[in-house]
């Protein structure tokens, strides 16, 4: 290793004592990466969207108003009404709980499931691994999509089956992130000195493994969020996701696809909603990645 | 073996029990190699390699045993086997007369106790995700080996052991220096009492001038624990000054085994001639009076093919007809008795 | 013979730091050094030394965050004033450099004989037929047996000790006359490494080539160079010829570290251990940088930082315990 690059790395490495932790972690707060910030920012209006509608919405969202039938954005209405009178400013806040419980619900399994599987698999391997291999496999060559809807098409339509279409091939892609790591960690050094401690395989896995496995997946994670709003609200347009009356962003859109032409605020502000939702995610998933990079 | 062993004091020279406290006989490893899909597709075996070819060997009690050797010698799969992190594919394993590979479920808990291993890497070798104290916490618990409310108590004892302050306890691996691990590493095995401790090459990846302070605190620690200590290294000016045994490895084998002082000043197997020869010393010699001349010629043979015969006849100054066909054992010289053993037709 | 007229490069006050997100970190912090035409020079240090660092400085092969300030005269010329476009025709011509790792050092997707050709075409004197013949005499010249079907192969069809053969090849293919050869063996086995080191010894005795190598270890120091410069945390400590510098070292680094070498005691002593270790990059120490190590240390070491002092006509050593060492004669 050449000494530029050695000596910085151990300059980045800095000794600390407490004082100095104390003050290294008020600087490090404001040394977060900007897309961390931003994306704490948006997906912490969206939990509050989502957690406590009532605050945020100035109307009811069920309540017709037959003297305000198609209204563009005003001021009483911000994002307009639609064919019911209904204010969509209201109708998007509320759908955010959907939408939030969506992008948790879709990935929370395959997360669980899919991690637990990859740790396993990446840690004994042999046979289980050649298995896993070819299950991998098959599952990516379909495109995501199609897959969840046959699985859907099968099941029914609905929000409870498309979380276990979902479910049922999501698991891979956590599933294969964890056990590349773990196959990595497994040869180094310290998972040897625990065998060579005498220690039992569930504590290797959960102590020494698992914690430093987790991060890519966690990251990973942030960005399958907001693919699960996207895939949610896409289904919800076709209507295999949540089903109407539910509002639900996407089931939003597709209520308002026979007034594209006359009121293009029922479609664009439920679709904006969706994509800052994304980015909120995403973004912190950039900021994570890099903000954990730096610290490793 | 009991569990509750309680810390070994070191021993005064003169309570010896008789027989090798870890002894090897036929010790035998293999690995696969690759197949390409060219391979698979012509119907070509796998290739495979003998990491650890029938060794022998045997550590005394309270000694330095010394393995030296290059690239594919097999000393890392020799000290891997030797803890039980590989399973050998043949040979016997005992420690303390017992079949240590026989040995199951608590029993084989109670090994692990008692021969432990000091990695190479410092900076792979310990969680980065977990504070040294509570590294060194976790080998007590796991082994019950005290009452919990003492462990704390013992942290600091073995991070004084190796001589590192008490506040280390607080640290995570990536706030210490290469030589601080390290010492964390060797603390870590100690923690758990053992009688036997394997180096495998536990100073290399440090600064030179942090080595010495491992290495005494190595020759230190032997002396204070009464411990027995494989120490397993490729610089032979360093297994020179701590051990007092050396084994020389050659793809797989043992060509030579015997009192470090004598092997290095007369090695009696040609390639061990040849190592001591190549390695450079802090001796000074005029540019004129330097040998263009390397120690040995050729490569070191790659271990998925070995030269049939003796492994080292290829590169060996002294080859004969005999050294292609038939694979020398160790043996006794005329001189140096039964400890000084070499693998040569010709010595 | 006018030891001027032979110097082929001269290093003066050479200072480069790094542009990090923690600050601009000096890797070397005033580097005097001067290499005459024919030597072999050995380039050693630990770890934040500054030995590669000096090395690639020379030839600017930096990262882009590097800051360069001093002199680097090479016959005369000051590289540090020279554009990218006049540095590449001295860079890999008339100094060539090997390094550590032959498996990225070299284009992996490239056959050995495409590589030295490469090299060989910077001279522009050879045509192809030409440069092949010239390609097969490098080859052999290096070592590498069946140089005829090694042209065609590729850098991962080598062992280590070959890969490093086949990098000297394509440095000696543009017939450079400085090689700087940057911790040439320490990926190496020892016997290969032996034969490497004793290689490069023959090639600088019969193409009157020079040579500097970098390493960390005392004992290829000692038996391949002739003269030595000691470098801890970015400065040249010690220069002389490698015989007297060893016997008789006058910086208390130098001499802290011959006594803490395994084989300078008795077996199984205890080593006379430096305590601590290297400082980083972003905490130097101010004063003498080895000063919280030394044994020898006094009260002006901790603020003033030792010039540079000529114990003898060849001998340099940047140290106020210079004259107290002296006294030192450790039995050897």
């Amino acid at each position: 290793m050449t000494d530029d690059v050695a000596g910085v790395k151990e300059a980045v490495g800095a000794p600390s004592q407490t004082a100095w932790r104390a003050v290294g972690f008020v600087r490090s707060i404001h040394r977060l990466p900007a897309s961390l910030i931003a994306g704490g920012v948006i997906t912490a209006l969206l939990m509050l969207a989502a957690l406590a509608p009532s605050l945020l919405a100035p109307y009811d969202p069920l309540t017709f108003d037959y003297m305000a039938l198609l209204q563009p954005p005003s001021f009483k209405h911000p994002f307009g009404t639609d064919q019911f009178g209904r204010d969509m400013l209201s109708r998007t806040i509320w759908a955010a709980t959907i939408d939030a419980q969506i992008a948790v619900l879709a990935t929370l399994g395959p997360l669980l499931a899919g991690s637990a599987i990859g740790l396993l698999v990446g840690y004994y391997g042999g046979v289980f691994d050649i298995v896993f291999g070819r299950l991998v496999d098959l599952v990516v060559t379909f495109p995501f999509l199609v897959l969840v809807i046959a699985i859907e098409a099968v099941l029914g339509p609905g929000l409870v089956n498309m979380y276990i279409a979902v479910g049922v091939v999501g698991w891979v892609f956590y599933a294969r992130l964890m056990r590349v790591e773990v196959r990595v960690l497994r040869d180094l050094d310290y998972v040897a000195a625990a065998r060579v401690l005498g220690y039992g395989d569930l504590r290797i896995l959960s102590r020494h493994i698992l914690p430093n496995a987790a991060r890519p997946v966690f990251v990973y994670w942030m960005t399958d969020m907001a693919l699960a709003i996207l895939l949610g609200s896409s289904l919800g347009y076709l209507g295999l996701g949540a089903q109407p009356p539910t509002a639900e962003w996407g089931v939003i859109i597709s209520d308002a696809k026979n007034y594209i032409s006359q009121a293009w605020w029922l479609t664009v502000f439920p679709g904006v909603a969706i994509v800052i939702a994304g980015i909120g995610f995403s973004l912190i998933g950039d900021g994570l990645a890099e903000f954990l990079d730096v610290k490793r | 073996m009991n569990l509750k062993k309680p810390r070994t004091v070191a021993a005064s020279p003169n309570t010896e029990r008789s027989g090798p406290i870890l002894s090897t006989v036929g010790l035998t490893k293999r690995f696969r190699g690759r197949r390409s899909i060219l391979d698979v597709m012509t119907g070509h075996g796998h290739s495979w390699m003998t990491a650890v070819d029938g060794v022998n060997l045997e550590v005394h009690r309270r000694e330095t045993l010394g393995i030296v050797g290059e690239s594919g010698c097999g000393k890392s799969t020799l000290a891997r086997c030797l803890v039980r992190l590989t399973v050998p594919d043949a040979g016997i394993i005992r420690f303390e007369g017992e079949d240590v590979l026989a040995l199951t479920g608590v029993a084989r808990r109670a090994y692990n106790q008692r021969v432990q291993m000091v990695f190479q890497d410092p900076y792979g070798s310990l969680n980065p995700r977990m504070r040294i104290g509570n590294a060194l916490a976790e080998a007590l618990t796991v082994h019950a080996i005290i009452a919990r409310e003492d462990v704390s108590g013992r942290v600091n004892e073995l991070l004084d052991l190796v001589h590192l302050p008490a506040g280390s306890a607080e640290r995570y691996p990536h706030e210490l220096s290469g030589g601080q691990r390290q010492r964390v590493g060797i603390a870590r095995a100690l923690a758990v009492a053992p009688a036997v401790l394997i180096a495998d090459e536990p100073v290399s990846a440090l600064d030179v001038s942090v080595q010495a302070q491992i290495i005494n605190l190595f020759l230190e620690l032997q002396t204070r624990l009464g411990l027995s200590l494989v120490f397993i290294t490729h610089d032979l000016r360093l297994v020179r000054h701590i051990a007092h045994r050396t084994a020389v490895m050659y793809l797989g084998r043992i060509v030579e085994i015997g009192p470090t002082e004598d092997l290095f000043r007369a090695p009696r197997h040609p390639y061990t001639q040849s190592l001591v020869k190549a390695a450079p010393q802090l001796l000074i010699r005029r540019r004129s009076e330097r040998s263009r001349q390397a120690a040995v010629q050729g490569e070191l043979p790659s271990p998925f093919a070995p030269p049939p015969g003796c492994a080292f006849h290829p590169r060996c100054p002294i080859a004969v007809e005999r050294c292609k066909i038939e694979t020398p054992a160790l043996s006794t010289g005329s001189s140096g008795g039964d400890a000084w053993q070499a693998a040569c037709h010709l010595a | 013979m006018s030891a001027e007229d032979s110097t082929l490069l001269d290093i003066k006050g050479l200072c480069v730091s790094f542009r990090t997100p923690r600050g601009e970190l000096f890797a070397l912090r005033g580097v005097d050094l001067r290499v005459n035409a024919g030597e072999i020079l050995g380039l050693v240090g630990e770890s934040g030394s500054g030995k590669s660092v000096t090395l690639r400085a020379i030839t600017r092969l930096l990262r882009a965050n590097a800051r360069i300030s001093g002199h680097i005269v090479w016959r005369g010329q000051d590289l540090t004033v020279l554009s990218e476009a006049e540095l590449s025709t001295i860079r890999g011509r008339q100094i060539a450099t090997i390094f550590q790792e032959p498996m990225t050092a070299l284009n992996p997707v490239m056959t050995i004989g495409q590589q030295i050709d490469e090299s060989l075409n910077l001279l522009r004197r050879f045509d192809a037929r030409g440069r092949r013949k010239r390609a097969l005499e490098l080859m052999g010249l290096v070592g590498i047996a069946s140089a005829e079907r090694r042209l065609h192969s590729y850098p991962f069809e080598f062992s280590g000790g070959m890969r490093q053969r086949a990098m000297i090849a394509i440095a000696l293919a543009s017939e450079p006359v400085l090689l700087l050869a940057d911790e040439p063996t320490t990926a190496l086995d020892v016997t290969i490494q032996d034969q490497i080191l004793k290689l490069l010894g023959g090639l600088v005795d019969d193409l009157g080539l020079t040579l500097v190598i970098v390493t960390h270890d005392l004992g290829v120091v000692a038996e391949t160079c002739e003269n030595v410069c000691v470098m801890y945390a970015g400065r040249v400590v010690e220069r002389g010829p490698v015989a007297e510098v060893f016997s008789n070292p006058r910086h208390a680094y130098t001499h802290a570290l011959l006594r803490s070498v395994p084989g300078s005691g008795r077996a199984r002593e205890l080593l006379a251990y430096i305590p601590g270790q290297p400082p980083r990059l972003d905490s130097m120490p101010s004063g003498c940088a080895f000063a919280p190590r030394c044994g020898y240390c006094e009260d002006r070491c901790l603020s003033e930082s030792p010039a540079a002092v000529a114990v003898s006509p060849d001998h340099v050593a940047a140290c106020f315990a210079a004259g107290r060492l002296a006294e030192v004669r450790e039995p050897q």
